[in-house]
């Protein structure tokens, strides 16, 4: 099973973004193979996930057996040039009005220095950002720039 | 780069630059030359208000801790208005304890916008002018609208 060797190659996804892929296929994916690579995320936890189309199956006109979507087995693979928190609902953070993406104002660069935190009402912040707010409120009730609903720091759960 | 406060922050430049690509209807502010955290407003009085046909000079400045803390916003312009007092002081939740970092410069122009469309006598901060608009709004109305000829012209 697991002798053919593994390969690396690298392309390009719809967003343009650099995927290297690792595969079992002898030469590496064809980019319409590819293709029926819809999405890949990162969860978390930092597991990758991949999704695939969800276009129907197609069968072969004259043996009737299903084509297969996708002919390689991707086993692993890398995003290289780009990357992006998961957030909740806005890509922007609505107290810095940077993009989650970039950090926040006091930081230099994005990633695990600045990362980002969400509420129990889903709103999400750098946690630079809501810690200068939360410490800034006077009232001993702390709460959401966006709702004004208690908050409550559930990204750590 | 030399701490927080020394320099001006990502956010507020972003703010300025769509504050004069994107004005707000009625809404001019215009940062000053000397000090990116001071901004010249003028506010067109709302149609259909007392205000109608004047344009009111405000001064806004945004302190240190912004967006931490509220811009402070001043009326410059002479107005009879019972939240608004003789020095030009708003009253006005959002300027004070329900200031949120969510909210913008461009926010808080249109509430002060809205709140000369809809003055508040309940809430008051000049006792006089709102003590007035209760007892005899057309009587206030009225003042309002000579004050807005007499001082509120271009
Ligand atoms: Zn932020
Ligand atoms: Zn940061
Ligand atoms: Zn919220």
């Amino acid at each position: 099973m697991n002798t053919r060797q593994k390969r690396l190659c690298t392309y390009k996804d719809q967003l343009n973004k650099d995927v290297q892929v690792v595969t079992d296929a002898p030469s590496g994916p064809t980019s319409a193979e590819l293709s029926a690579v819809e999405d890949m995320d990162v969860d978390e936890e930092g597991n990758e996930k991949i999704r695939f189309n969800d276009k129907p199956d197609v069968f072969h006109p004259k043996t009737g057996k299903r084509i297969p979507k996708l002919a390689v087995k991707i086993t692993e693979w890398r995003a290289v040039a780009t990357w992006r928190w998961k957030c909740a609902e806005e890509d922007d953070c609505g107290i810095c009005r940077s993009p989650f993406s970039a950090c926040c104002n006091d930081c230099k660069f994005p990633g695990e220095e600045c990362p980002i935190v969400v509420g129990k009402c889903s709103h999400t912040f750098h946690v630079h950002c809501i810690q200068k707010w939360l410490q800034s409120q006077q009232q001993q009730r702390q709460t959401c720039p966006m709702c004004r609903q208690d908050w409550k720091d559930v990204s750590k759960a | 780069m030399d701490g927080a406060g020394a320099g001006l922050s990502k956010r507020i430049i972003k703010e300025t630059q769509r504050l004069l690509q994107e004005p707000v209807v009625g809404i001019d502010a215009i940062p000053d030359e000397h000090n990116a955290r001071y901004f010249h407003v003028a506010v067109a009085g709302p149609e259909g208000s007392p205000f109608e046909g004047g344009v009111f000079k405000l001064e806004l400045f945004l302190p240190e801790e912004y967006p931490m803390s509220a811009p402070k916003v001043r009326f410059m312009t002479k107005i009879y208005h019972p939240n608004i007092d003789r020095l030009g002081r708003i009253c006005l939740d959002i300027l004070k304890d329900k200031w949120s970092p969510a909210l913008q410069i461009r926010t808080v122009l249109l509430s002060i916008q809205a709140l000369l469309s809809a003055p508040n006598p309940d809430d008051p901060l000049d006792n006089q002018v709102a003590e007035q608009w209760k007892v005899n709004e057309a009587l206030a109305v009225s003042t309002a609208r000579e004050w807005t000829k007499q001082y509120a012209k271009q």
